[in-house]
């Protein structure tokens, strides 16, 4: 590529920031989510006049796992969905769509693979078989993946902690099966899902007209509100 | 930037699978502390020894019984007529409580600091609601 070339030298801190930025910040907050789900999750013990946990019982407890995994699952989902979804939808004016031209796979030469593939290019990107398809796709399909895993997470540590609350209240258990087409199992999943997809299209529309200068997430703030797929 | 995208994705399953395999299942000891507890218990009903069956009862569910017979819980757990049911229980553990189906009587369990107690006794199972127990909590 021509133009200015990423200074190659740089202190590891700030070269990661973003993500240790992101994942301290995920810590510090599952953090405090387990200590408020811990004396939630005692309260309701103390009320039905059962032994209390303490904070090591509660992070092994199928409470914490299922509260964690469904809202991993939704993240992982929503990104899935982001980023095959905008292969195809297009958002006129949005920084978060590509140009309206562009809309689906695009050439081998636009995405450089096969005989495209540069120098510097990854070495399955240069390939001509499935490795190169499974390479095209490995961003889409690990998100897919990671949101299949919490969800399965989700439902068998969710069947757990139903469970439980079922036999606090002299009441059966279910089965996995059951569980799953349980009004819990649902009402989990779907409340997490819709706010991932307000997020999307909240940050979709609004990037047509705002803008957030010095983010790549925004268009440059003198852009005008037509131009489609340009990061600032 | 490869690696580090598949070292996150590596962390992040190993995280998944993790928390599938915590917490979710119940260990075999938890199981069959669960079913000891309630085989002691109807062992005590079996011998008529209901100052023994009362260790073994729920702080609360002890509580009530006794307030609602007006006895100490010994004489209130006399009068229940509960039947000692002895044989290999089905036995269902998630988290710290438990379900016991003997022969004639059914049991529900909760794990406490000093073992596995007795939360409910004599239960029945009625469709769609809770089972009917003649001792509980409150």
């Amino acid at each position: 590529m021509s133009g200015r070339r990423e200074p190659r030298e740089g202190r590891f801190w700030k070269d990661n920031s973003l993500t240790l930025a992101f994942g301290g910040a995920f810590l510090v907050v599952l953090a405090g989510q387990a200590l408020a789900g811990h004396a939630g999750f005692n309260e309701d013990l103390a009320v039905d006049g059962m032994q209390q946990l303490t904070i090591g019982e509660y992070l092994m407890s199928s409470d914490f796992a299922v509260d964690v995994t469904e809202n991993w699952q939704s993240e992982f989902l929503q990104f899935f969905l982001y980023i095959f979804g905008t292969v195809w939808l297009l958002q006129r004016g949005s920084p978060e769509s590509k140009e309206l031209h562009k809309a689906g796979p695009e050439s081998d030469q636009e995405q450089r693979v096969g005989d495209h593939a540069r120098a510097d290019s990854p070495r399955w990107a240069g390939t001509k078989d499935w490795r190169q398809r499974l390479y095209s796709r490995s961003l889409g399909t690990a998100m897919a993946l990671l949101f299949v895993l919490s969800w399965l997470a989700q439902s068998i540590a969710g069947t757990a902690a139903y469970n439980e609350q079922r036999l606090r209240e002299l009441l059966p258990p279910v089965s996995w099966s059951s569980y799953l087409a349980s009004a819990d199992f649902w009402d989990r999943s779907l409340q997490n899902w819709q706010s991932e997809l307000l997020a999307v299209a909240a940050m979709a529309i609004l990037s047509v007209y705002l803008r957030q200068r010095g983010s790549p997430e925004s268009k440059p703030v003198g852009a005008s509100h037509t131009s489609t797929g340009v990061e600032g | 930037m490869d690696g580090r995208k598949r070292t996150f994705a590596t962390l992040t399953a190993s995280a998944v699978v993790a928390t599938l395999l915590c917490g979710c299942g119940a260990p075999a000891a938890r199981v069959d502390g669960a079913r000891q507890a309630g085989l002691a218990f109807e062992q005590a009903l079996a011998d008529a020894d209901y100052a023994r069956a009362c260790t073994l009862i729920a702080p609360q569910t002890r509580e009530e019984l006794e307030e609602n017979e007006n006895k100490p819980c010994g004489p209130a757990l006399e009068g229940q007529a509960l039947s000692a049911a002895d044989g290999v229980p089905d036995t269902q553990v998630y988290g710290r409580q438990a379900l016991l189906r003997l022969p004639t009587d059914i049991l529900f369990l909760s794990q406490f600091a000093d073992g596995w107690k007795v939360t409910a006794a004599g239960c029945a199972p009625q469709a769609g609601e809770p089972y009917r127990c003649s001792v509980k909590g409150g």
